[in-house]
């Protein structure tokens, strides 16, 4: 019989194997060796997401860890983005030009309000590109699928270069000073409303509404030029979106509030979570019942029933780990989909390679790595530059 | 059984973690077999209908009646900025969408080249185009241009022109109105310079051109001039020695099948004084033009095709080395024989002497990448490739002659061509390289133009990795204007449609 | 005649494309029993073929008058026109299930009645003006008689009828997936409010 002390010290030898193997991804994908400042700057951005992974890996404070990639992945999205779209077109605003071009990003939001179009006639409605390009149609098709597969609704606390603007505002106040912890069931069904809306009204006007009318982003992406009343209502209505929906709400709720019950994505992807391969667990038999991860719960996920009777969070789970990191009782964990109950963890120290506790981070954190670091060393890189003496 | 189910699980897991990073490196082979079993497109009413008609224009008549030339000044210098290649006319779209206009009819002109040297607001400054409509037969409308003295032509009274589109690169806006000044508005005009392109769409709603909706004939002429501010209808004056007043100020004219521009173009007649008379092409959207080819003259020109690669020469390596060829040549004559190890080793002998040499240069870096590809670790492989980048760099420093130049753009233009999209983003490059190497190829004379056209269906090819579908077809259509092309250009020119016909002989 | 059919079937996915937001969130967010839910549905079937048999019966007689085409401008403008009352009755009807206890939506429960609406929105489907129904508008107009143009419409309707079968069934997934009702109610708001601002307002600028 091996002492405690023993099996965590062997925990962490074998612990290497998974770091060593992140490592290498991340020295595959982010690191720049053709000249002398992108080197810099994704040598920096290499060791940071190193220093990250191995601090989930070996603290268990997943949820944190993970929470500071995501903010500063959503901070460092946009400027590589809109100097890419400034590159490219010459601008950031979205000229009619660009629409005929069909040069417009595309972005994962829209995939569930063109796929049934798409499946029903091969025709997308939504003018970007076909492939050739890093947001072009089948791009990010392909990673949509890939991601849902392993993760599902995961998306959205790992991949999502969106969400970081929410997990950030919402924790920029210590206080709650408005509890929407248990909501009615209109607000919190909301975002499935607005995917059914947005498909068939989508499908009837044959135009992606949402980008026209409704997406809160578009503050730190891209707008479309003003040119006429239309154009000029769209704007006022997307800044209302970003700030209501992404600062002031977060801020006030303490929940990621757009994520939660506005963005039709989200709602897309929690029923898309049953194909994939890894869900939360909660133990109900240790659960000490305190109702400490219903407040927790950034996105609604929990509720009584979940740790009285089903023993799983809502399908709207994003695997943030937020409530595990929390949960004193430890009754919380990751785990395969589709199991009935929570199972104890093997006491193995090389079995633990295998727990869902590991391989979810894992996975989830290997997507992280390689579509974050399309964006990040550049704006690393440009902030160097800056330092240095101005940007040409 | 229920142990059974948690090992798959748990294999699928990790076979999944596993597989994450192939995903991404192999994504560009996964995206091109996605785009073949399924394949989509962008929703016309976004990108301004469904093609009904197409018109090509030859590749190198824009000189008007054959004697017009183009400005000395600087910002003249692009070539084929008047050239116009390609007319394209959509389906009328009832409902379009992220536009001003909900009922329009789009049509594309597609030019040879493209350039902004006076910074024009709608992304142009060169060409002056006007595109006159008929829309209902012979019934009104009027033969005159629509500024007099301007163009210096007239149109065919059995298609006199209800409405004229006029284009220039100085305004965003170009006017359309009709031929007795009832009807005047603004038109919106997008230009994508990456595609050489100029788009106007034109509104249905408000004014005589409705019936276009109706499916009827409708009658286009397509003028293109140099721009000039102050000249009438903007239609600069070319004078030469000699020339008639009534020359035609038109560069380039879409003349309808069977009919020469030359001759068109200077039809005038000094003694009655009347201009020369232009002919229209007629858009029948029951027919819609189609630019495929007959089965039989396919089937003869793959045949074509074979038959020119079996009688391509083979040599054994015993018999270059006997051929008493030295350095560069001999560097050459490997690569071109497939022999590649020897190539490189030639390549680092002729460096050791000679660091600055362009052509081994730029063949070793040619070989650099292909050992990238047959490397055995994927690492590996990039770091060759990209190495392969920085031999180039180096010979774009101190390639000087034509023929350095070249050796480089061609050697460059192919490894961009057969690397990963995906991976290296190279096509785009690729293409211009390629490009140049056509417009060296053409400079020089006899069978080398077979080459440029060759280099320019690369770089159409290109170009189409690219995602840059207006751009390659630019490359094919100059490719295809090209008399002397081998019969594989030929064949693969023939499977895109832009050939129709297997030579006689 | 036949070819009508044929017309109906081919197009009639689109159809349902068209009519689904309109039929789906009010077949399930009705509180009413199984066999009220079909009656509804039925009803609005009624409306549908109620207007499409008008146009083609119109258009019939349009067309043994006049030779030229239908003006597509008119038609386009009538499309307008159809988007912002079916966008009212939907708010209408969303906000009246949806949120029972606000105080104003009393006043709509005077007028409202479920059987009618159903039938006021078939009406307006049918005048959705879709490419399939152009089509069809054509032919009728072609017939150039008031009798075959009206035939003409009913065996497109049987055509595109066909397609919507399945939305019978919806009742039983009400039953099934509680929380299903609360998001087409909602959804049913949504799609009402776009039609009637976006749409409608908007629309005419």
């Amino acid at each position: 019989m091996l002492t405690k002390n023993k099996t965590n010290l062997i925990e962490y030898i074998v612990k290497i194997i998974p770091m060593a193997i992140m490592m290498w991804i991340i020295y595959f994908f982010t690191i720049d060796p053709h000249n002398g400042l992108a080197t810099a700057a994704s040598w920096i951005y290499g060791l940071y997401l190193c220093c990250l992974y191995a601090l989930m890996l070996f603290t268990k404070r997943t949820a944190l860890y993970r929470r500071i990639f995501f903010i500063s992945f959503a901070l460092m999205f946009f400027p590589t983005f809109i100097i890419n779209l400034i590159e490219t077109r010459g601008r950031m605003g979205l000229s009619e030009a660009d629409i005929v071009n069909t040069e417009t990003p595309f972005c994962h939001i829209v995939i569930p309000i063109t796929v049934i179009q798409a499946a029903l006639s091969k025709t997308i409605i939504f003018p970007a590109r076909l492939s050739g390009h890093y947001a072009s149609i089948y791009s990010m098709l392909t990673i949509w699928l890939a991601t849902s597969i392993v993760l599902g609704r995961g998306w959205c606390s790992w991949v999502c270069f969106y969400g970081g603007w929410e997990e950030g505002t919402s924790r920029l106040s210590k206080k709650k000073r408005l509890n929407i912890d248990k909501p009615p069931e209109q607000l919190r069904t909301f975002n499935y409303a607005m995917l059914l809306f947005l498909v068939l009204v989508s499908g009837v006007t044959v135009s992606s509404i949402y980008c026209e009318w409704f997406c809160p982003f578009k503050l730190v992406t891209e707008y479309s030029e003003i040119t006429d009343f239309k154009s000029y209502l769209a704007t006022i209505i997307f800044i209302c979106a970003f700030f209501g929906l992404v600062v002031v709400m977060p801020f006030l709720t303490k929940k990621r509030f757009q994520c939660s019950i506005f963005c039709p994505f989200g709602a897309f992807q929690s029923i898309v979570d049953y194909i994939s391969i890894y869900r939360v667990s909660i133990d109900t038999d240790k659960c000490k019942k305190c109702g400490k991860c219903i407040s927790i719960c950034p996105t609604l996920s929990m509720t009584e029933a979940c740790y009285k009777e089903t023993g799983h969070p809502l399908r709207s789970c994003t695997k943030c780990g937020e409530c595990i990191d929390s949960c004193q009782a430890g009754a919380i964990s990751y785990d395969f989909n589709h199991r009935k109950r929570a199972r104890k963890e093997s006491s193995n120290p090389f079995m633990i390679l295998l727990s869902p506790s590991i391989l979810l981070p894992f996975s989830a954190f290997i997507f992280s790595v390689i579509i974050s670091s399309s964006f990040a060393p550049s704006t690393i890189k440009l902030a160097m530059m800056a330092l240095s003496g101005g940007i040409k | 059984m229920k142990k059974v189910r948690n090992i798959i699980t748990v294999l699928l897991a990790v076979v999944a973690a596993a597989s994450i990073p192939y995903f991404f490196i192999n994504q560009e082979s996964i995206i091109s077999y996605l785009q073949r079993v399924f394949p989509l497109k962008v929703d016309e009413r976004y990108t301004g209908g469904d093609i009904s008609a197409e018109f090509i224009d030859p590749y190198g008549d824009d000189n008007g009646d054959g004697s017009l030339s183009y400005p000395a000044y600087e910002q003249w210098s692009t070539e084929g900025t008047l050239d116009l290649l390609k007319f394209t006319i959509h389906k009328p779209v009832t409902d379009g969408k992220w536009t001003s206009l909900r009922v329009f009819q789009q049509l594309d002109l597609c030019l040879a080249g493209f350039s902004n040297p006076l910074s024009g607001a709608a992304g142009f400054s060169n060409p002056v185009i006007n595109i006159y409509i008929d829309i209902d037969g012979s019934a009104g409308g009027s033969t005159k241009t629509a500024k007099s003295r301007a163009e210096l032509v007239s149109f065919s009274p059995l298609a006199p022109w209800d409405f004229v589109v006029s284009i220039n690169g100085f305004s965003q806006k170009a006017d359309l109105s009709s031929f007795d000044g009832s009807y005047h508005s603004s038109v919106m005009v997008y230009s994508s310079p990456s595609e050489n392109s100029i788009y106007i769409r034109l509104p249905l709603e408000k004014n005589g051109l409705l019936p276009i909706m109706d499916g009827r004939k409708v009658s286009y002429y397509v003028v293109v001039g140099a721009y000039s501010q102050l000249a009438q209808g903007n239609f600069m004056n070319i004078k030469t020695r000699g020339s008639s007043r009534l020359r035609p100020r038109v560069f380039d004219y879409l003349s309808p099948d069977g009919v020469d521009q030359h001759k068109m173009l200077s039809s005038w007649n000094e003694t009655s004084r009347s201009y020369a008379e232009l002919k229209p092409v007629t858009w029948d959207p029951a027919q819609s033009e189609s630019n495929s080819i007959a089965n039989e003259e396919l089937e003869k020109l793959k045949n074509l095709a074979e038959k020119e690669l079996q009688s391509q020469p083979s040599k054994k390596l015993g018999e270059i080395s006997q051929e008493n060829l030295k350095g560069t040549a001999l560097l050459i004559e490997y690569f071109n024989y497939s022999y590649f190890k020897e190539a490189e080793s030639e390549a680092d002998k002729i460096l050791s002497e000679e660091p600055e040499n362009a052509i081994a240069l730029a063949y070793k870096g040619s070989i650099t990448a292909m050992n990238g590809g047959k490397a055995s670790s994927v690492i590996d492989s990039v770091n060759l490739v990209q190495k392969a980048y920085e031999i180039f760099d180096k010979t774009e420093e101190v390639a000087v002659t034509d023929e350095e130049k070249l050796t480089l753009y061609m050697n460059r233009g192919n490894v961009s061509k057969s690397i990963p999209e995906s991976v290296f983003l190279k096509s785009l490059s690729g293409a211009k390289d390629f490009e140049r190497a056509a417009q060296i190829f053409q400079t020089m004379d006899g069978e080398n133009s077979s080459k440029a056209a060759s280099a320019l269906i690369n770089a159409g090819e290109c170009y189409i990795r690219a995602g840059k579908n207006t751009a390659a077809e630019v490359c094919f259509i100059k490719a295809s204007s090209i008399s002397s092309l081998s019969a594989a250009d030929r064949y693969k020119l023939a499977l895109r449609g832009f050939i129709q016909t297997a030579p006689s002989n | 005649m036949f070819s009508a059919f044929i017309t109906g079937l081919s197009t009639g996915l689109y159809c349902v494309t068209t009519c689904l937001p309109l039929i789906l969130p009010f077949s399930l967010s009705e509180d009413r029993s199984q066999a009220g839910r079909i009656r509804s549905i039925l009803l609005f079937m009624a409306g549908r073929l109620v207007g499409y048999v008008t146009v083609g019966i119109i258009l019939g007689q349009l067309g043994a008058f006049a030779v030229s085409y239908l003006n597509p401008h008119t038609a386009i403008i009538l499309k307008r026109i159809s988007y912002p009352v079916a966008g009212i009755i939907l708010l209408a009807a969303g906000l009246l299930y949806g949120f029972p206890h606000l105080k104003f939506c009393s006043v709509y429960k005077k007028i409202y009645k479920p059987e009618i609406s159903a039938a006021v929105l078939g009406i307006v489907t049918a005048f959705s003006l879709c490419p399939p129904f152009f089509a069809a508008a054509a032919r009728a107009f072609g017939e150039q008689s008031t009798i075959s143009g009206g035939m003409y419409f009913f065996i497109f309707f049987l055509g595109t009828s066909v397609w919507f079968l399945p939305l019978f069934g919806a009742g039983y997934l009400n039953r099934v997936i509680k929380p299903l009702r609360i998001i087409s109610r909602t959804a049913m708001i949504l799609i009402g409010g776009y039609y009637l601002i976006f749409m409608g307002i908007l629309g005419s600028f």
